[in-house]
């Protein structure tokens, strides 16, 4: 039950990312909501759950809805891999610090893909291409974060009431 | 009995006197405002008092009254008022919707050079590196790799991926993307290559200008043709600024598309196009009597033996 709960979560968010945000938002305001569920999972479910919701946003967002193989994939799988040794030490399950891990998680992302960008030989300068990848969008996603924490939450505590 | 029958008398007569006093006095009672005036000075605060009350009272239960029948005709107004707010809403969008495709019509209609599909945007891809869209037609209409995407106001891109029933677009602004540009001023026509850029994915750059070049900020650029995927003519954008680069032999503009990529919704996909290929420079390899090795030299620079 709760698995489709979050495949249907899982649908519903990449016709958010792919469609609806891009109609409605400025480029630079323009948030990764599959990165802050990547970061959600991995937080409060562990490592296996998000490198598995790494892989699948990854593909989708590297082949659906972009396509630049790797520039979503290496940079999330990266980050759930880490980010569960990392969150051992803060980790309070506290939904400020979900939002820390979600604003911090967004600039690794960027920098990450910049330094892909770097290393393929791409015309970008760090720096700038950070800048402008992150604000004001690091901190949409800040907000991205805190509301799928309280429904992940929820989630997990109506999940383990029922069962 | 006769003093009883007197005194009886005498009190019929005084009643009587007294009754014609009052009768008389209640007849001139304008005419003795000192008994009028004093009765109304003493019972008007009673009487005003008590007609303001029963007026109050009576108003506040008409208004009570009338807010009771109210309220149910306001629950109903308030529906009314939402169902109005949302057949606006409705109509304001196929207003737009008319205006858009109205547009889109008319610039088919008017292009009679190229042959012309319309396609809906699906997908967008925003907010990293990658600028591209997908389309809701794919190899089943017709669709395939290197087709030019225009809208009214300019190019848009040219499709990257075809599949069979949605194709992927490149847009210009996408860092991987180069497309032929010219600068449509008559004693200008510079050619050069325009790219996307990668640190502000909304300001695409025309690159590797020769630094004496007849670029002007405000400049229209317009696709030169070269390149085998845009026709030539259609609007690019115009050059926002120019700047110098460090080298100094080169410089580059920041150009401002004509097309507002953020308000996509549907786009036209040259299918054919029966304008005239711009002419290629003729190029023969030369052999370079200094090197005697062999190289190619362009149009301009070829060596004249």
């Amino acid at each position: 039950m709760r698995l489709l709960v979050y495949i249907l979560l899982g649908v519903f968010s990449f016709l958010l990312q792919a469609v609806f945000f891009p109609h409605l938002m400025p480029y630079q305001y323009m948030p990764n909501l599959l990165l802050m569920w990547i970061v959600v999972i991995t937080l409060m479910r562990g490592r296996y759950w998000g490198l598995w919701v790494a892989i699948i946003a990854g593909i989708v967002q590297d082949v659906v809805i972009s396509n630049f193989f790797g520039l979503y994939l290496l940079p999330y799988i990266l980050i759930a891999y880490s980010l569960h040794n990392w969150s051992h030490t803060i980790y309070e399950e506290q939904w400020y610090t979900t939002v820390g891990w979600g604003i911090g998680m967004s600039i690794v992302c960027v920098f990450l893909q910049a330094l892909l960008l770097f290393v393929a030989r791409e015309s970008i300068s760090i720096p700038l291409y950070m800048w402008y990848h992150l604000w004001p969008s690091a901190l949409i996603n800040g907000v991205l974060a805190f509301l799928l924490h309280k429904l992940t939450w929820n989630l997990e505590a109506k999940d383990e009431y029922i069962w | 009995m006769f003093s009883s029958e007197k005194r009886m008398i005498t009190t019929v007569i005084i009643m009587c006197l007294i009754l014609g006093l009052f009768g008389y006095l209640w007849k001139q009672r304008t005419h003795v405002p000192f008994v009028t005036t004093t009765i109304e000075s003493i019972t008007t605060p009673f009487t005003y008092g008590t007609a303001k009350s029963l007026e109050g009272m009576s108003t506040g239960i008409a208004v009570l009254d009338q807010w009771i029948n109210e309220a149910a005709t306001i629950d109903s107004l308030k529906e009314e008022k939402a169902a109005l707010l949302q057949k606006q809403a409705t109509y304001d969008e196929l207003v737009a919707e008319n205006i858009r495709l109205r547009q889109l019509l008319q610039f088919k209609s008017d292009q009679t050079l190229f042959d012309m599909e319309a396609a809906h945007v699906i997908t967008r891809d925003m907010g990293a590196f990658t600028d591209t869209f997908t389309i809701d037609k794919g190899s089943a209409d017709g669709m395939a790799v290197n087709m030019p995407i225009v809208v009214p106001s300019g190019v848009v891109g040219y499709i990257s991926d075809v599949y069979e029933h949605s194709s992927r677009v490149q847009t210009i602004l996408d860092p991987r993307s180069a497309t032929g540009v010219i600068v449509q001023r008559p004693e200008s026509r510079v050619a050069a290559i325009l790219k996307g850029n990668g640190n502000r994915p909304s300001e695409p750059q025309m690159v590797n200008i020769a630094r004496d070049s007849d670029v002007l900020n405000g400049d229209t650029l317009v696709t030169s043709g070269y390149g085998g995927i845009y026709p030539k003519g259609i609007l690019v954008g115009h050059v926002l600024s120019l700047t110098n680069d460090e080298e100094g032999f080169v410089k580059t503009a920041t150009v401002q598309p004509a097309v507002n990529f953020k308000t996509l919704e549907e786009v036209f996909v040259i299918v054919r196009s029966r304008a005239s290929e711009p002419g290629k420079a003729e190029l023969t390899p030369k052999l370079i009597p200094q090197t005697q090795r062999d190289e190619v030299q362009g149009a301009k620079g070829a060596m004249q033996q």
